[in-house]
């Protein structure tokens, strides 16, 4: 690791610091053991991708420390209590946070915190409708998130399948939870900070919007892509976002969608 | 403060409780070097709307991440203080919206009764920030993480651009603590 930062410096390559440094020192090692727990349970049942804000960090998007959570889209309700009964390593403490899922119109959850040494990790089971589907499809064209990773002594490996950016550029884009920002002018919403961060990452870039285009597509959900994004960039202002400059040209490109 | 300290902050859906919970537990555990965990459950009255975010703060280890003995409730309707203030502990502190919360149940804890809503929605100008102004009032009055701490983390998570607005509400809710504290001993 030392000799790949030295030959990047070398090259004038900017050297970012790994995905894991942004998570809190305390909670580091923690995270991780469970996300190496949820890759060897996840071979034994794949039926769970995970989502949400942790997904960007992993894949490096994100680069800001907060308190993560893990979030896992299950296919269905089913597989979650499947999942629940499988035998986890007894060097985490499991205590589920709710007395029965949640249920609204859109999402089902079930909140649990797994701990090791006393510092608590929340992992979040989730199922949404079709979009673990929308994820699993491009996650197995384009292959799991892997790590190796040496820290305190251990080795820790990940091998698991994580959405990847594009696909929660849309899926965010589309949350009835960001709609509930929008029409409140929530300038803290987390859906619309990762969706701001994600587009001017990616502004630029014709394969992204190609992409994003084709794939809502796919998924049916591409009136409805164009009509909320126009909206977003439309309200920027009054939801905290006015100083992301959003060009005519993708503006137009946008609202040429369907055409 | 005790090495665990428990906070339920209740109210509706849309309150922005969850955050205001998020806020906190990043302020203690990564601006204050202390323990926490924040985490959001729902039972049966998920379904009506009603919401709760709970805080466990620590100096030491959390042997348990689920809030027992509440030290802390913020209640910003009146089903929420119904629901809750049984569960506070002896000596708790009990912190409600003054307008939205007319029935205190008696008990031995200590009551603030804020105007928490009534302070997003006219001296800041956006009821959306009523959770920011909560927190700066759970901050003054509890001093569960030092000001400095609360500030920190609140602008960690503002875009750029609104830190002026959150920053008032945050200071609103310290204000309106140190005004019940002044008035209380006065």
């Amino acid at each position: 690791m030392a000799q790949v930062a030295c030959f990047l410096a070398l090259m004038q390559i900017p050297v970012r610091n790994p995905w894991y440094s942004y998570i809190q020192t305390k909670y580091r090692l923690p995270m991780l053991l469970v996300l190496e727990e949820l890759s060897r349970l996840q071979r034994l049942q794949d039926s769970f991708v995970l989502v949400g804000g942790l997904s960007l960090l992993m894949w490096g998007r994100l680069h800001h420390q907060v308190l993560w959570d893990i979030d896992l889209l299950f296919r269905d309700k089913f597989s979650i209590f499947r999942f629940l009964s499988l035998a986890k390593d007894p060097k985490f403490d499991i205590v589920s946070m709710d007395e029965d899922f949640s249920d609204s119109e859109t999402i089902a959850s079930f909140h649990t915190a797994w701990g090791f040494d006393a510092r608590w990790i929340n992992v979040d089971y989730l199922t949404r409708s079709k979009w673990y589907y929308f994820h699993k499809a491009t996650i197995e064209e384009r292959g799991d998130f892997e790590d190796e990773i040496e820290l305190e002594g251990r080795k820790i490996d990940i091998k698991l399948p994580v959405a990847y950016p594009w696909d929660m550029f849309i899926e965010k884009s589309l949350s009835p939870r960001l709609e509930n920002d929008l029409s409140s002018a929530n300038d803290l919403s987390y859906d619309l900070r990762h969706v701001f961060i994600l587009f001017d990452q990616e502004r630029e870039n014709p394969e992204f919007w190609n992409y994003v285009r084709k794939k809502a597509e796919e998924f049916s959900r591409l009136p409805e892509l164009k009509e909320r994004l126009l909206f977003i960039f439309h309200q920027r202002e009054s939801i905290g976002y006015g100083h992301i400059v959003v060009e005519d040209p993708i503006i137009r490109l946008i609202k040429n969608w369907d055409h | 403060m005790g090495s665990r300290y428990e906070v339920r902050l209740s109210g509706e859906g849309g309150q922005g409780l969850i955050l205001a919970g998020v806020i906190l537990a990043e302020a203690a555990a990564i601006y204050d070097d202390k323990n926490a965990i924040q985490t959001q459950s729902y039972g049966p009255e998920a379904r009506g709307g009603a919401c709760k975010s709970e805080v466990i703060i620590s100096q030491e280890e959390i042997d348990y991440p689920k809030a027992t003995r509440i030290d802390l409730l913020l209640a910003l309707t009146q089903e929420a203080c119904d629901k809750y203030a049984g569960e506070l502990k002896r000596g708790g502190m009990l912190i409600v919206d003054s307008f939205s919360v007319e029935k205190i149940p008696e008990d031995d804890f200590r009551v603030f009764r804020l105007p928490i809503l009534e302070t997003a929605r006219d001296k800041i100008g956006k009821s959306i920030v009523a959770n920011i102004v909560a927190l700066g009032a759970i901050v003054g009055l509890s001093g569960i993480v030092s000001r400095e701490a609360i500030e920190k983390a609140l602008m960690a998570r503002v875009p750029k651009g609104t830190e002026e607005l959150n920053s008032l509400a945050l200071a609103a809710g310290f204000e309106i603590a140190e005004a019940t504290k002044v008035s209380k001993n006065g």
